[in-house]
């Protein structure tokens, strides 16, 4: 990630507390994301039955994110879900997720 | 045999592959001990050795079999088996982490040691207490252990759950099914209402003449006006809900009579599942992690307790505000504190980050509502981010209710499959 991106992620976070720290390396940043991802893979893993991120390329599934969240694309619960993350979490989350099992061989099997 | 691309998904599924590029640093010997191996503790064990094969993560779980109670209504309300609740930790073990089957009896952070019932003792670097809750046998005189066998709790799932079942369907024609429901914080804030619903979805049937009373130690409960509404639209006026204002605090019961004592009135019944108030898990108590409200504080962000160094607290036990007491969130809590151990042990401060969490209830095996939150650690404590989450819209079509049934079921054999598969 570039220093310009690391300063964008930054500013995307909030430190309530002076103990906490702030995101300053490429190390921070790859926490960051996989914190945020934290509560989407309880259901969104590769196998489960429920929509698979993965199979998204990250603008693609930013655009479904965004979709989502503001209702143009109708569902029971991610609007209301989404409706918690910012724009900056949406790219975020977008890019975390679809980069995680987007290694070459995993995305083939999803290619029909 | 798990290839390369298996382990990638593996990793994908539980988020920590970007976690796993960089174990090499001061963990490589760390030790961390986990006493509790449920939705917390189990989902913390496997991904933490995930994320840092190097690290040394025991599991100490006081069963060979976990129980799991997200559907376990439905196994009171319908013929689904108790064995579709069960898992085993072969998996987690073959993922690298020292499972040992044993109750961890004391603790003692000064020397960071961890004490079984069978004598043993174990040191860590890091210790996470993920115990779930204790029953509180001393808040509803009459309601003590030996009288669980009369009046069931099913409130930690296993012969429990088959015994409320069970008596459920031996009740006489016409009887009545009294419920004894706490006041908050307790495990599972909409869990009573999907029994009551289950349990009224089986009486309409097979016993149609029958009552389901609920004596409510609150005014208001999660999804009330859904649950309330359909509890009319399915079942007519099979479940009759008493709140505080009712009158409805119990007073006491007696399980020779069959009768529970409310402040001003009692109640005659043929079968009572009474869930008690509760606490952290009883080794959080001896360890001295919790407070005088008998669950663990911590610090927000980090899941670290308040009260233990070295020690973090996840899942039930902990005190994490307005973040529910459930599986869904037990397991996002330790994915997000596999990260902040893996921090700590690199002398790297916490990262704040965002959670949510979602609860489905099942009305009918056909019929789900939800609920959902999305959290901040904001002045120390899990605060809802205003505007985000909320329940089910209230005019939603039995289409939509039925999709929420099958997400519902979805979720539950996707993360029982993350932690135990
Ligand atoms: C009827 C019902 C329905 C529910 N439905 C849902 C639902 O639909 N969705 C949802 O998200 N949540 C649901 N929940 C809530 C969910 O079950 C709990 O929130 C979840 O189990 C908490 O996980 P935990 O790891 O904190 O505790 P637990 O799952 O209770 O795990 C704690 C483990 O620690 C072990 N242990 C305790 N002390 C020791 C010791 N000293 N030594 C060794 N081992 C020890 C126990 O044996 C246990 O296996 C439901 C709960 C109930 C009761």
């Amino acid at each position: 990630m570039t220093k310009l991106g690391i300063a964008a992620l930054a500013a995307t976070l909030w430190f309530p507390n002076a103990a906490y720290a702030q995101v300053s390396t490429p190390a921070d940043a790859r926490d960051a994301d996989t914190l945020l991802i934290a509560p989407c893979t309880g259901c969104h893993t590769a196998t489960s039955p429920l929509a698979g991120v993965y199979d998204y390329p990250p603008d693609e599934l930013l655009a479904l994110l965004r979709a989502l969240k503001t209702g143009e694309r109708s569902s029971t619960l991610m609007a209301r879900l989404l409706s918690g993350y910012s724009d900056a979490d949406l790219v975020r989350l977008s890019n975390a997720l679809s980069t995680l099992a987007a290694p070459s061989d995993s995305y083939a099997d999803h290619a029909n | 045999m798990p290839t390369k691309r298996t382990t990638l998904k593996y990793l994908a599924a539980t988020g920590l592959a970007s976690a796993a590029g960089c174990a090499t640093l001061g963990e490589a010997q760390a030790k961390v001990v986990v006493i509790g191996g449920g939705f917390g503790g189990a989902t913390l064990a496997r991904t933490l050795k995930q994320a840092a094969p190097t690290l040394q993560v025991t599991l100490i779980e006081a069963n060979p079999v976990y129980n799991a109670c997200p559907f376990s209504n439905l196994v009171i309300g319908t013929n689904r088996p108790l064995t579709a609740q069960q898992f085993r930790y072969q998996n987690i073990a073959a993922a690298g982490v020292e499972v040992i089957t044993d109750r961890a009896t004391d603790i003692d952070a000064s020397s960071r040691t961890v004490s079984l019932a069978s004598g043993d003792q174990l040191n860590y670097d890091r210790l996470v207490l993920a115990p779930g809750i204790e029953l509180d046998f001393e808040a509803i005189p009459g309601y003590n252990r030996s009288a669980t066998e009369a009046a069931p709790h099913a409130w930690q799932a296993g012969a429990q759950t088959t015994l409320l079942r069970d008596q459920i369907r031996a009740m006489r024609e016409g009887g009545t099914v009294a419920m004894v429901v706490p006041d908050n914080p307790y495990r599972c804030p909409p869990g009573p209402y999907e029994r009551a619903s289950l349990i009224a979805h089986y009486l309409r049937v097979h016993n149609p003449r029958a009552k389901l009373l609920i004596l409510d130690n609150k005014d208001n409960f999660s999804k009330k006006t859904l649950f309330m509404q359909a509890w009319a639209d399915l079942f007519g006026g099979l479940i009759e809900w008493q709140g505080l204002s009712d009158g409805a605090a119990v007073a006491e019961i007696d399980t020779t009579s069959q009768t529970i004592y409310t402040d001003f009135d009692k109640v005659s019944y043929d079968v009572a599942n009474i869930i008690p108030p509760q606490r952290a898990g009883r080794i959080a108590q001896l360890a001295g992690a919790t407070d005088a409200s008998g669950w663990c504080p911590i610090d927000a962000a980090s899941f670290a307790s308040t009260l233990l160094p070295n020690t973090y607290v996840i899942g039930d036990a902990a005190i994490a505000n307005a973040m529910p007491k459930s599986a869904f969130a037990a397991n996002a809590q330790a994915k997000n504190c596999a990260i902040q151990i893996l921090r700590s042990l690199r002398d790297l401060s916490p990262l704040p980050s965002t959670m949510a969490n979602t609860c489905y209830s099942l009305v009918n095996p056909d019929y789900a509502i939800s609920v959902a939150g999305v959290y901040r650690p904001q002045q120390n404590r899990w605060q809802p981010i205003e505007g985000a989450g909320g329940t089910s819209p209230q005019d939603a079509s039995i289409d939509q209710r039925e999709r929420e049934a099958r997400y519902a079921e979805a979720w539950y054999d996707t993360v029982t499959q993350q932690v135990f598969g």
